[in-house]
């Protein structure tokens, strides 16, 4: 059996926005669908996420504290694919599920009825979205041929890229971060990149009282 | 509900379309899924499209010049990935720029046929001609101002905004290049990034500092990032420094504002705007407090023994009676040879400086009579006022951490320093860059393995320029050579008045291309009244921007990945890049390459141009390095990538510097400024390499700050490489419009609060733009991105604060030395 996850690194994270941009194209996300967002963070509050220019901030990068005495890092949130989903138990018609063979949780799109029951559900704020009428930035289709299909009335969010890994390719998000500050692969197999970035290291869950088990670990 | 699941995804596909690299055949992306196959039990197939990969590369000048896998669907741009070297994963990154390419090809501003101006110049006014018409209305006038006026009456401006070789500018030798000494027009230099490179050349010999392999890092014991967001402006390197901090080893960074790399460093030190050399200046002094300077270095590999006589000329042994001989330099000219004097402690007498055993650095007695100072007692003259305290008032950093800087870089093993572009753009960025680079000498941490100048590495450089530049006609008739070489803001003013310093000057015509001059030089307002006032502008590009926005005639440039080229000079990057055509051209753009020929044919050129792009490219790959590895476009193209090899891989390895001496400089009899535009000069300040001054606006003691009290860091942005990719909204969720990063208790002092709308203006222009709070401000200091265009402001534009004034002796645009008031709109 294989659960996937990610390890993100958030000494080696400089926040350069390689992985929202790649799951954008790869995913051929319209507008306002954003399944990966990298917030600037000020605190080390694990509850929560900080601030985004696509969530509205006026700025990406900004410091807290008191010159010179300040903090700044970054925290790439998604879809964590959790062990214990809050959404799959939320979703009225099955449309939201946990895969047993890969760990993945997904959203069929076929079933969805847009309710937003697991947008309520899952404490990871706004890692999902709500279709409403799907604008793009180009009149082109881009990304893999396999993208999902951004059906209006549905809700979206990551899917590890399983189209990719389907065939044996990593996820938009890993092979493109500018200081490899992702790891993914097999948490249960000891050998998997993402085995060995965690290994030895102290790591965070987000909103770890929620009770989800996510399966997205953040190194400190 | 696992059957449920897989419904939405391609399990049950046969994937029967495979992804072919083309340059190689091999297979990648969609391999044959014959397992899922069986496991789905032979449902209908579903046909994929064929998906191939082309290789490609950013060419738009930043500093990393990524290689790009370009995957075409139906013939489409439809996803850019990382390509990645065979060789090693030290340069295979790719940025959010990198991973839009797709938005670039398919953007809306993309300009698709020849246009000429109807309207107003700027008002975006245009109409739609013929690639003909374009072509015959620009030559006929060029020949017709070449016929009144001179070819020198066309000013001709290579952007660096595509770095390929034949369709690109920034190699001297492109085509358009060499169209452009054929024809004997003016050359328009933009005066960029030449002040830290003019220092190194200075104080090293030449700026082969670019000679130090990334990878040496992993030899020292301490990275000093000074003055530099390298996550941003310099991508390719970041990962080396978190690497070294994985190691163990300690990462510092010195700079004006706590962003993102201060935030990883392991110290970090706030310095007040361009004061770093200053700060140079003050741990120097302290070394010598300490009696910490490697005096074996000093002496033995720099000029600091040295003797200067009381008129500032060295002591030469003529002045000792010995007549200086003759030898035949490189270019086989005849040149004498009178070397300067050592005065040697082993013997007690003067030597020339290349026969010295022990070469005194200090109490050195009159030398036939003639009174002389070492430089190393002048070194010791120009440390002495820079006391902790003086220091610390100037820049700002605590006495205890300049005391700490000077312990590291002498007593704690081995010090890489990373000295970019942070210091360049300010009026004083070559003192603050010399300052810096004699300490680097005084602490002896610079020619060895782990310790010296880690700005890039060293790549192929702009080719055998000299041998495309000088090809002969098939008539055998060789090219005339450039009118004259401008420098932009010398431009400026010979537009305005005709004349370059006193005889006529006119200028009749500017054409540039891959550039866009009204956003990214300083001083919009004097950019514009020059682009009014010449009269006949032609613009080559790939989209609409601030400039196209000036142009008489609009020629439509392809984009990068529609036509093949090679992508040489990089300085972060150290590969040559061969890139595929990937798509056909859309609309009826053309290869910038392409163009330069139709032009060129008709001007009646064509018989200078009379080779295949493949001949030509073969000439610039003619370099000593390329002959003697075997550089082709053959073996280039074997890979599409190959990496150039440092050698020796340590900058000045072993203390040997490019220098006439050998040995590093701190003093220079006879300075040159880099550019004559009739300016006044104080040669005195540029004899030395430790003399400083503060800069012009971003100083804090400097009297404009009473009426303008901010200095403004026009810095880069994560997601442009100076305007480019303005067009790609996707970007946008990233950085979404022009802001002015402020320290919280500044804006409480105005009122402002986030996202209110100000207004920065100085005597020059203003900008609106919104404000956003940012604790890691210094007080008095705004960071304001530098690549929007005009119409992405509020009002004005973020240029129109900024001065065009060069150091006396350095041709430099200050983008950071701007001082502004602010106002609460």
């Amino acid at each position: 059996m294989t659960r996937y996850g990610m390890a993100i690194d958030l000494h080696r994270c400089v926040g350069c926005q390689a992985c929202a941009a790649a799951c954008k194209i790869a995913n051929n996300n319209p507008k306002d669908v954003v399944y990966n967002v990298v917030y600037t963070k000020t605190d080390y509050d694990w509850d929560t996420f900080g601030t985004a220019v696509v969530k509205g901030a006026v700025a990406n990068d900004n410091a807290g504290g008191t010159f010179p005495d300040c903090t700044l890092l970054y925290l790439p949130v998604q879809c964590q694919h959790c062990e214990n989903p809050a959404c799959e138990e939320a979703c009225p018609t099955g449309a939201t599920s946990k895969d047993p063979d890969t760990g993945i949780v997904s959203v069929d799109s076929e079933l969805c009825i847009g309710c937003e029951s697991c947008i309520k559900a899952c404490p990871y704020d706004e890692v999902r979205t709500l279709i409403k009428s799907p604008e793009y930035y180009l009149d082109v289709e881009v990304g893999e041929f396999d993208a999902p299909p951004h059906n209006a009335g549905t809700v979206e969010k990551c899917t590890f890229c399983k189209n990719l890994i389907d065939r044996g390719e990593v996820p938009a998000c890993m092979q493109l971060c500018l200081a490899r500050a992702r790891f993914w692969g097999d948490l249960d197999d000891p050998e998997s990149d993402v085995s060995q970035a965690i290994e030895g290291r102290e790591y965070v869950h987000l909103c770890e009282g929620a009770g989800t088990n996510p399966n997205v670990y953040y190194l400190l | 509900m696992a059957e449920q699941t897989k419904r939405g995804f391609s399990r049950r596909s046969f994937i029967k379309g495979a992804a072919a690299l083309t340059a190689t055949g091999a297979l990648v992306g969609c391999s044959p899924q014959g397992e899922n196959l069986a496991e789905t039990g032979g449902e209908a197939a579903v046909e994929i499209p064929e998906t191939k990969i082309y290789s490609g590369a950013c060419r738009g000048q930043c500093a990393g010049g990524c290689y790009l896998n370009v995957h075409v669907r139906d013939g489409q741009v439809v996803r850019t990935t990382a390509g990645h070297f065979d060789d090693g994963p030290e340069f295979d990154r790719i940025c959010p720029k990198g991973l839009t390419q797709p938005a670039r090809v398919y953007s809306t501003e993309r300009l698709q046929y020849p246009m000429r101006r109807v309207g107003k110049r700027g008002s975006g006014e245009f109409e739609r001609i013929s690639w003909d018409e374009a072509i015959t209305e620009i030559t006929d006038k060029w020949k017709q101002y070449t016929e009144e006026f001179g070819p020198q009456s066309i000013a001709v401006f290579l952007g660096s905004g595509n770095t390929a070789t034949l369709s690109g500018a920034a190699p001297e030798g492109s085509i358009m290049a060499r169209l452009m000494n054929v024809m004997g027009a003016s050359r328009v230099l933009p005066d960029r990034d030449i002040a830290t490179p003019m220092a190194n050349m200075y104080v090293f010999g030449y700026a082969n500092a670019y000679q130090h392999r990334m990878s040496d890092i992993y030899n020292t014991d301490h990275v000093v990032l000074w003055g530099g967001e390298t996550c941003v402006s310099d991508k390719q390197r970041t990962h080396f420094y978190l690497d070294v901090q994985e190691q163990g080893k300690e990462f510092i960074v010195i700079d004006i504002a706590y962003r993102t790399m201060g935030s990883k460093a392991d110290w970090f030190i706030p310095v007040h705007p361009a004061t770093d050399g200053a700060l140079a200046l003050g741990i120097i002094h302290e070394i010598f407090e300490q009696g910490w300077e490697k005096t074996d270095f000093l002496r033995d590999h720099t000029e600091a023994p040295f003797l200067v006589k009381d008129d500032g000329m060295f002591l030469r042994m003529s002045d000792l009676g010995v007549k200086p001989t003759t030898t035949t330099d490189e270019q086989g000219n005849e040149v004498e040879v009178d070397p300067q004097v050592i005065w040697d402690e082993s013997t007690n007498g003067p030597v020339p400086y290349s026969e010295a055993t022990k070469p005194a650095l200090t109490g050195v007695p009159k030398v036939n009579g003639i009174a002389v100072r070492t430089e190393m007692d002048m070194i010791r003259e120009a440390a002495e006022p820079w006391t902790l305290e003086h220091t610390t008032e100037v820049t700002g950093v605590s006495a205890e951490d300049i005391q700490h800087l000077a312990h590291l870089y002498t007593q704690e093993g081995k010090v890489m320093t990373d000295m970019k572009y942070g210091l360049n753009h300010y009026n004083n960025g070559m003192y603050s860059s010399k300052c810096i680079n004699s300490l680097l000498l005084i602490s002896g941490q610079i020619g060895q393995h782990g310790a010296g100048l880690c700005i890039g590495e060293s790549n192929f450089g702009e080719g055998n320029v000299a041998a495309a530049l000088a090809l002969p006609s098939t008539s055998g008739e060789l090219p005339q050579g450039v009118a004259g070489k401008l420098n932009w803001t010398h431009f400026l003013d010979i537009v305005k008045t005709g004349k370059k310093m006193g005889e006529d000057y006119p200028i009749k015509s500017f054409y540039a291309m891959a550039t866009n001059v009204v956003s990214n030089q300083t001083q919009q307002n004097d950019t514009l009244e020059a682009l009014e006032a010449i009269e006949f502008i032609v613009i080559q590009d790939m989209t609409m921007n601030d400039t196209a926005l000036y142009a008489d005639i609009l020629l439509p440039a392809c984009h990068w990945f529609e036509n093949e080229d090679l992508r040489v000079r990089y300085y972060s990057n150290p590969y040559l890049l061969w890139n595929e055509k990937a798509v056909e051209p859309l609309y009826e753009s053309k290869p910038d390459v392409e163009i330069y020929r139709m032009l060129a044919d008709a001007l009646g050129y064509g018989d200078f141009f009379d080779f295949t792009n493949e001949e030509y490219l073969e000439v610039l790959l003619s370099t000593p390095y390329g002959i003697e590895n075997g550089v082709t476009l053959d073996k280039i193209r074997e890979k599409n990538y190959l990496r150039c090899q440092p050698d020796p891989e340590v900058a000045f390895e072993g203390g040997i510097f490019g220098t006439p001496t050998t040995r590093a400089q701190f003093y220079r009899e006879d300075p040159q400024p880099d550019y004559m535009m009739g300016q006044e000069l104080d040669i005195e300040k540029e004899k030395f390499a430790l003399y400083w001054e503060p800069a012009r606006e971003a100083d804090l003691s400097n009297p404009i700050r009473k009426k303008f009290p901010f200095s403004v860091c026009c810095e880069h942005m994560r997601t442009r490489t100076h305007t480019q990719w303005y067009d790609v909204d996707y970007l946008k969720e990233y950085e979404r419009e022009p802001i002015c990063r402020i320290n919280p208790e500044d804006a409480a002092d105005y009122g402002i609060e986030e996202g209110d709308v100000v207004r920065l203006y100085n005597d020059r222009g203003s900008v609106t733009l919104r404000a956003t709070i940012n604790p890691g401000q210094q007080r008095t200091v705004l960071h304001c991105p530098r690549s929007f265009l005009m119409r992405e402001h509020i009002d004005g534009d973020l240029a129109r604060t900024t001065f065009n004034d060069y150091n006396q002796a350095c041709r430099n645009q200050s983008y950071f030395d701007c001082a502004v008031a602010i106002e609460k709109l």
